[in-house]
Order: structure tokens, then sequence, then C-alpha cells
């Protein structure tokens, strides 16, 4: 964290002036910021003042500290207040890890499992799910939900930003659907577009490449523009990006070589600031993407190409005083089409695919009195799939959904609060009233806090499990069908977490849980009347712990351990359903950085390392299946950067990335065609101005 | 504030009024399969033959069952894609007949095989000759079964299951095309009816 912007953006966020959280800039060498007065004093020109002094002076508590978050509730609130777990992985922990791609930042948060198959071909599952399958958790831009909706999946490398392009990470553990509807069972991860504390616009170029021992380079060229004027907010985010590290598979007996993945992305958000009161905005991105398609169903490494496009526009009312609160309306669409050419040695491909979902929704925040708030909220959607291997009866039908929630959040003394939230969604797939639910309890004060949540939600059956029909071309047989009749999977939760700040430089967050997940989707690969998806008969019971920390020992040095642990309280059903299943899940995962700036913020440095304890696969996969029997050992992942300003005007920086893993050629999918995680290093240079 | 909560009401009355959910239909491929026998389905039949008889694929006749296997409800209705007997010399001079018929079901492909018949002695298995006093039943206990008396085995994709069956009545209509209708339970849970029509050669 580099200490003055953080001192600048520690007293903006005590005097209210910038409204977004606290603030977590960038690394500028000289901030050309404007002047903020705290009691008549310019804390801007505090730059020698070490930031727990100045936190001292400013008097901030925990709540200060931890910021605000809107992804829990989809209305602002703190961190430290949230009815969820919830973690917080700001711009400048995210270029100091040294990671270049989102999961392999997500690798430091605890309870969330990283598994790379291919370059930019990713797995990231949250607490229990870990397995093939990659539509346990949604991905947000700004919100907005990119998960495709053919099957729910998170592609990774649709991602529209460089990684250093995004502001925040947030990482929502835990069932989440009373806000979100379905697919919101295991948790979100909401990445949150890079903003800028200045009101002069600031711009950036980077560029990046690298090569790696095993073969194959990795690069990136991208750029940014953001204008946060008193009126208008203009932000553009161009992304380019080649990696093709360790692309072969680990055995040098097979042949196959996966794709580079390959991207290019761009993103423009622009807001209006109408009044006082109200703002729109409009979000727009578009992501072209290529990269292995290797997956649960498709085991062979061929290349997928992948069309991303995306958009909301909002129009909001905040801070309308008296019992009105805060409203908001949206419509959001997301179109994804897939093309994948099949070859004659190849299964089963997406080739052809295309799913297209809008949207139009609403939250409001009425605060009824000055210890009880109501949220209402509401959400239509129409859906539209294509693809070949889909039941006819459901290709290029449109399909509407709706969900309403209600919330209702008590605070009977200053330190308490209570929070209800219960949501119900008709969803295409499930066609009968789908429930979640949340109630919280968290006690807070200046240093610590307490929260009790128990939650339920869902994932609704995708496309795929519900109408897929997946037909082999020589023999024209059904290899695998989905079925109209299967339920929603469901994650029931109960957590108890803590925060609390010994000291201004340390925080301590601790969350025990237990969950229980039940109706499975299970890819019956056994039966051989009808191979279909059916819901597994044995819910899955575990206890979870997870701790993370942050220890800000100096300017110069800080610590940031993490830690999760898995027990689970029965092994029945082991290898039955595609997530879920204990032996496919690491049972110990950690992770430790170090990071800071030194020189007088001309330097950076940071290095970090996660550990994931072994798993063990058994299960038939692929189309047409084959029996996948793979025991993965315990790998670590490693990565770290040195970044120096070589010129101060205009203000230039290098760095020096490297990524690796160990053991050096560590392959951590248990897919036949899988590739190593990687090695590599790589050079940056960048121009910003801030 | 009013303001606000009527366009709230409004809105969330639109989303709830866009939509008219109905149910997922996306039944198995199960249910576009035909069975094709008994007389209340003769008419099926007699298309299905006609529709053999004309094609110009591999068509030998059609075959169809229904029942429950491995737990789920299953309707076939296919042509006879090939077919075969097996005549085996006793050492009492009497032969062993097998019959093998093979179709195609949404997601496997089967085949029945009837093994045990008895042919008159000197038939050879050109013919399609089958003496109902030969079949080996169950129920009528007429000739004790050295064998089950029904085997159907399906593939599908890299499987293979044996599911063998103890027939409970076989029926032989004709001597000239092969009409067998039987119904059995299933070894390994589950039971079926049906039918197979194995046309004459064409001479």
């Amino acid at each position: 964290m580099n200490g003055s912007v953080r001192r600048l953006a520690v007293a903006a966020a005590v005097l209210g002036v910038w409204s977004g959280g606290v603030a977590r800039g960038e690394t500028p060498a000289a901030p050309a910021a404007p002047s903020v007065q705290v009691d008549g004093r310019d804390v801007s020109k505090l730059s020698q003042i070490e930031d727990a002094t100045l936190e001292g002076l400013l008097g901030l508590s925990l709540e200060e500290q931890l910021g605000q978050t809107e992804s829990v509730s989809r209305s602002r609130e703190s961190v430290l207040r949230a009815p969820a777990t919830i973690t917080t992985i700001d711009a400048t922990q995210i270029r100091l890890s040294g990671a270049s791609t989102v999961p392999d930042v997500l690798r430091f948060v605890p309870g969330v499992t990283v598994v790379r198959n291919a370059p930019g071909n990713y797995v990231v599952s949250l607490r229990g799910t870990g397995g093939l399958a990659s539509n346990n958790v949604i991905l947000l831009v700004d919100g907005i939900p990119l998960n495709n909706p053919l099957d729910g999946t998170v592609s990774w490398d649709l991602v529209p930003l460089h990684v250093e392009d995004i502001e925040r990470i947030e990482v929502v553990r835990g069932p989440v659907s009373p806000t979100y509807g379905a697919d919101a069972y295991t948790g979100v991860i909401n990445i949150l577009t890079r903003t800028s504390i200045g009101l002069t616009p600031s711009y950036l170029v980077r560029l990046r490449g690298g090569a790696s021992p095993q073969g194959g380079s990795a690069g990136s060229l991208s750029a940014r523009f953001v204008h946060m004027g008193p009126k208008l907010e203009l932000r553009t985010f161009l992304n380019a990006v080649h990696d093709d590290v360790a692309a072969a598979p680990a055995n040098p007996a097979i042949p196959a070589t996966a794709p580079a993945g390959d991207r290019l992305a761009a993103m423009t958000v622009l807001s209006l600031k109408v009044s006082r009161t109200s703002s729109v905005s409009l979000e727009i991105g578009g992501v072209w993407s290529r990269r292995s398609g290797m997956d649960h169903l498709v085991l062979d490494s061929q290349a997928q190409t992948q069309r991303l496009l995306f958009g909301r526009a909002l129009y909001e009312l905040t801070d309308l005083g008296g019992h009105a609160g805060n409203f908001r309306l949206w419509a959001q669409s997301i179109n994804v089409e897939i093309r994948a050419p099949s070859t004659a040695e190849t299964g089963f491909t997406y080739d052809g695919a295309g799913s297209l979902r809008g949207a139009v929704g609403t939250d409001l925040v009425f605060p009824l009195s000055g210890t009880l708030s109501l949220q209402l909220g509401g959400q239509g959607s129409i859906e539209r799939i294509e693809a070949p291997f889909v039941n006819p009866n459901a290709n290029r039908a449109l399909r509407p959904a709706y969900g309403f929630y209600a919330g209702l959040k008590a605070s009977p003394s200053r330190a308490l609060d209570l929070v209800v939230t219960g949501r119900g969604d008709l969803v295409p797939i499930a066609a009968e009233l789908e429930y979640s639910y949340r109630a919280s309890a968290i006690y807070h004060r200046d240093s610590w806090g307490l929260r009790l949540t128990g939650a339920s939600a869902f994932r609704t059956p995708s496309y795929v499990e519900a109408t897929g029909r997946f037909i082999d071309p020589a023999s024209q047989l059904i290899l695998l069908e989905g079925s109209d009749h299967i339920k929603s999977p469901r994650n029931t939760s109960l957590e108890l977490g803590a925060t609390f700040s010994p000291s201004s430089r340390l925080t301590i967050s601790p969350t025990v849980y237990v969950s229980r997940l039940s109706n499975l989707m299970v890819e019956d690969f056994e039966s051989l009347v009808r191979r279909t998806f059916r819901n597994s008969t044995t819910p899955r019971t575990f206890l979870g712990g997870e701790l993370e920390a942050s220890w800000r020992i100096a300017d110069t040095l800080t610590v940031l351990p993490s830690a999760g642990i898995l027990q689970w309280l029965d092994g029945a059903g082991e290898g039955d359903a595609n997530v879920g299943v204990p032996s496919q899940n690491a049972r110990f995962t950690g992770g430790l950085r170090v990071q800071g700036v030194l020189g007088n913020d001309r330097w950076g440095y940071g290095v970090g390392a996660t550990v994931a304890s072994p798993r063990s696969y058994r299960v038939r996969s692929g189309i047409p299946p084959i029996v996948i029997a793979s025991n993965i050992p315990t790998t670590a992942f490693v990565s770290g950067v040195l970044e120096r300003q070589l010129v101060a005007a205009p203000s230039l920086w290098g760095s020096v990335r490297i990524i690796g893993s160990i053991p050096g050629n560590a392959v951590e999918s248990p897919l036949p065609l899988a590739t190593p995680m990687g090695q590599s290093a790589i050079l940056g240079i960048e121009f910003r101005r801030d | 504030m009013r303001d606000v909560a009527q366009s709230g009401i409004w809105i969330l009355s639109l989303v709830w009024l866009t939509a008219c959910l109905s149910p997922l239909d996306a039944p198995s491929a199960f249910s576009d399969q035909v069975y094709l026998c008994g007389a209340e389905n003769a008419a099926l039949e007699d298309a299905a033959l006609a529709q053999c008889r004309d094609t110009d694929a591999q068509c030998e006749g059609v075959v169809s069952f229904r029942g429950t296997v491995d737990a789920q409800p299953v309707t076939v209705g296919s042509p006879i894609t090939h077919s075969g007997i097996t005549d085996v010399g006793r050492a009492d001079g009497t032969t062993s007949r097998e019959i093998f018929v093979f179709g195609l079901a949404p997601y496997f492909t089967f085949s029945f095989d009837l093994p045990g018949f008895e042919a008159p002695p000197g038939h050879t298995a050109s013919g399609l000759f089958v003496p109902v006093e030969g079949v080996c039943s169950t129920m009528t206990n007429q000739t004790p079964c050295e064998h089950p008396v029904l085997n159907l085995e399906a593939r599908g994709g890299t499987y293979l299951s044996i599911i063998n069956g103890l027939v409970r009545d076989i029926q032989i209509e004709t001597a000239d095309d092969l009409q067998v209708y039987f119904t059995g339970e299933l070894a390994r849970g589950g039971n079926v009816e049906g039918c197979f029509h194995l046309l004459a050669p064409h001479p």
C-alpha cells in the first residue's frame, strides 16, 4: 500500500469526500491530489507521517478502516456490519501480489480453491464445492454477472480487465442468493473497476512480456483512462493478453498441447451526476478470448473461442432524506457466443453455443426510522439459448425468470444490527418457487465485531443439466442427456465470524461455519439405459474454518496470512456428485503474502505463496466419458514482484514478476491433458499519470 | 418519498407481469419412441414394417419393448438392423437353435438373444421356421431351461451391459415371418415386455 495515497484516502473517507469507501489507491510518486482539510490542516501534505499515526490522529475505528461494500446486500454498508463473510483485496494488494490473473489473486483468499486446467482456463470454487464443474460461484464485474447463461460457468478469461485495472476484488463467502437470486449459493466474487481519487484525469499504459522455462511466453498490453469529474465520470479500459506458459501437458508422452490463452477486451463506464441525489451510468464491455476449451465435459485441449458482450444502464437516487432512502433502477444484458471447431480426434465441443440474458430490476432502501430500514427489490429477465447439444424443445426459446426480495435491518442499539432477508425466485428450469433466506446478527464495537449468520441458497440447474442432449456423431446414440426433473442444488449454512483489531496495525478475521450441500448435481454416466444428470441423494455436511489477517508492521512491510480448513462430517456418496466430494477438496489451504513500498514510494515489492493439501479424483467425465483417476499432491503457488519508479516525470515504472509452482512441474487439474501450473518471469514497463 | 415508492412498486409490478413462466419441457428421447407390440398397436407395427421394406437402409424387421430397466422407464421401437440364427448340433442328433436380433435405442444399441430353441432334424439355419413345441418357457415349464431364455444385451458409448431376463411367456405367431412376443423379468431388476417381427428373407 502506498503510504501517501492511503493517507489521503483515509482522510477523504473520514471527511466523506469520497463516498466509495476507504480508498486504496495506487502508488504515484507525487500525487496531484486536491487539498484535503481536517480541522484546518491539509492532511494531503502529511506524507511523512506514518499511517498508523495519522489513523490514530483521525480516530479511525475498525469499521472505518475496513471500508464499505455493496457486494453483500446490493446497498452500501460497512464491511464490518455486512451480514456475510467478505474478503476485500485492494488494488495495491493485487499489484503487489505479483499475480497476473484474477484466479491467481484469489488463491490468497481463504475458502477459495483455484485449479488451472490450461493457459487462461481456470476453475474457481468456494467452500467445499471444489470439483470439476465451474458453475458454482457467481462472477460480477461492477455488480454485473458474467456467468454464461447457458451453463452457469465462469470463464475467467472473459474478465474484461487487466488484473491491475481492478479497484477491489470482494469475495463474499457463503450463501448470497437472498441478494442475487439463483446461483449465488456458495458466494459471489465481485470485481470493481478502477477509479481514481483525483479530480484530474489519469491514464496509464502498461506493457508486459516474459517467458517460461517450460517454453512459451506471456505478455500483455493494456491501458486505462479515468476521469472522475464532479459531474461526469468516464473510465475506459483496454487489455490484450497472451499466455502460452506451460501449454504442454506435464507427461511428455502426451503430444497434445493446449492453445495459448489470448484475449482482447475493452470496457467503458460512463456516469453522469444529474443532481445532488441522482445519477445515471452506462457500462459496456466486450471480450474476445481464445483458449483451451478443456473442462469436465470437454477432455480434449482443443481451442475454443468465446465472445462476450455485456452492458448495464443504471439510474440511481441516493440520500434522498426522510423515509426515502436509496432507489436504483437497472437494466443489464449479457451475450456469450462460443466457437470450438470439432476435429476427428475430438469428442464433444461447445461449438455453436450461444446465450443471451437481459434483465431489468430495481433495488430500494427505505429508512423506516432511525433504527429500522426496509430493503425491497426485484428483477425480471429473459433468456435465450441456442446450442446444437440442447434438447430441441428448449432451443431458441425465450424464457423468462423473475425474483423478488425483501429485507429488514434493525439496529436496536448502536452496537447491534439484526438483518433478515428473504427472496423468492421463479426460474425457467426449476419452474417452481425457489426460496432463499439469510438472518444475521452483528455486534460491533470500535475495535472488534462478531457476526452470526444463518442462510440457505440455491443454484438453478443449468440449461445443459436440464436440457442438454449430447449425441455421438458416429453412432447417433445419446451419450448424456439433461433432465427437466432435477432439483436445484442447495447450500444451507450457519457461520460465526469475527473481526478484531488489537492495534491499528493488525486486523484478524476468523470465521467458522458448518455447511450442508444437498441436491448436488450428478453426471450419471453409470446408467446404461439413460445417462443423464440427476441429483445426488446424499447431502454433504462439513465444518470449515477460515482465517485472514493483515499486519502492517511498517509502511514498508505488510504481512497478509490466510488459511482455510475443511472437515467433512460425512463421506457418503463419495465420487457421486460433480462437486462437493470430500476427496476432491483440499482439506487445508493457506497463503502468506509479504509486501510493501520503500524509498519514498519509489520501490514496491511483494512475494506470496499459497499451498493446497492433496486431492484425489475417481470420476467418469468427458463425452464420451472416460474414467479419470488422479491424485493431486500438495502443490504450492508462488508469485512475486519488484517494481521501481524509473523516471519521476513523466512517471515511468519498471517491474519484474515471477510466477511459479512447487514442485516445478506441478499439475493441479485432474483432467488428462491438463497443463502444469507453469513458471514464468515477466518484465514490465508502465507509464502512469495519476 | 411517495414518488420513489410508487416508481418502485410500478417497476416491481412490471417485472412480475413481464413474465408468465412455463415449465421447461425437455423430455427424454424415450418419449419419442413408439411401442409397436400388441393388437392395439398393429397399425403402427404395420407402418413400421412397410417403412422397413421400403428403406434402402439395413432393416430386417422391427423390434420393440417397454418396461423398466435400471429403474428407468423405457420405451423402444426400432428397426432390426441385423439378425442371426445359429444352430448347434447336439449329440442326440437334435439341433439347438439361437436367434439374435439387433436394434437401436436412443441411448444404446441392444440385441435380444433367444437361445434354447429346438429345430427339427435336418432343418437348415437359413430358414426361419421355429417349432412352437421347442420353446423353453419358465412359465409353461415344457422344456427345462439350460440358459436364460432371453438376453438383452445393451451397449452405449464405451459400456457393455448384459441384462439377463427370465421370460415368462413367448408366443411365436407365424412360421413365415418370425414374430415373437415376450414378457420377462430382468435378473438385475426391472421388467420388459415386447416383440420383434423378423421379416422373411427376400427370395
